[in-house]
């Protein structure tokens, strides 16, 4: 079954999706062909827990009632520094909605410009 | 004297496809350690960059449910993005642009499909954002 993460460090967000049974080996060389990271420089984290290379997905607890389509499994990722320690886990956080008004309408959003290449 | 010009005109492609000259409007995003994952026409993933600088990389596939994202990355190459697969949305902040990603996986995960969709849930904050940037994006 088809598995479907966000795999975050710092500002970045990668959304993928993998097997139940594809091993974290085989993530950390997904993540090498789009980040140019080699697997070996790679951490991966499943709340705080770290996740070790030869486990499957599914044995970190990723299965595919609890990462869907719609609501993905987060996963941190952390690079190794040039000092050779990984670096802390860290994730900036994403902007907060503006809080909704009573019933009117906010009256602040601008008007997205349209692009079509013709 | 003709080949002189077409040679520095061969140069100045290959240099422009290479990003080292940029060209007008848009800027280029990443330095030299290019993602593989994001190079080329035939690119599995692009990355979409939202107002407030956060990177999203997706599925190319994944991606081209919004109309204007097919344009913007499969029109004629005069888009920026077109070469280096990446998208900036100045006026999608990042919250509005996650739940965008996800409805991409969503609706090509469910669709054509015979098992029980599920409902695709959105926070009432977030609603009045994701429509108009869903109506910018025409997905």
């Amino acid at each position: 079954m088809d598995i479907y993460m966000m795999i975050r460090r710092q500002k970045t967000t990668i959304f993928t999706d993998a097997k139940e049974n594809t091993s974290v080996m085989e993530l950390k060389r997904i993540l090498e062909g789009i980040l140019k990271v080699s697997p070996e420089n790679q951490k991966l984290f499943k709340d705080e827990t770290e996740m070790e290379d030869t486990k499957t997905l599914q044995d970190c607890g990723l299965t595919s009632s609890t990462a869907q389509a719609h609501k993905p499994a987060t996963l941190v990722l952390c690079f190794r520094q040039e000092d050779g320690e990984f670096e802390a886990p860290e994730v900036v956080p994403y902007s907060t909605p503006p809080e909704l008004p009573d019933v009117m309408r906010p009256q602040q959003e601008t008007a997205p410009a349209e692009q079509i290449a013709s | 004297m003709h080949c002189c010009y077409y040679h520095t005109a061969n140069l100045l492609l290959t240099w422009r496809h290479k990003g080292i000259i940029m060209s007008e409007g848009a800027e280029k995003m990443d330095e030299d350690p290019q993602y593989g994952g994001c190079e080329g026409p035939d690119a599995t993933y692009v990355k979409l960059r939202s107002s407030d600088n956060h990177e999203f990389i997706v599925k190319r596939e994944h991606a081209l449910t919004s109309g204007t994202i097919r344009n913007m990355l499969s029109g004629p190459g005069q888009f920026k993005e077109n070469e280096t697969n990446e998208v900036t949305f100045k006026e999608i902040p990042s919250h509005v642009l996650q739940m965008v990603c996800m409805y991409f996986t969503y609706k090509v995960r469910y669709t054509n499909s015979s098992t029980e969709i599920p409902d695709f849930q959105i926070d009432p904050k977030v609603a009045l954002e994701l429509l108009m940037a869903a109506n910018f994006l025409y997905c």
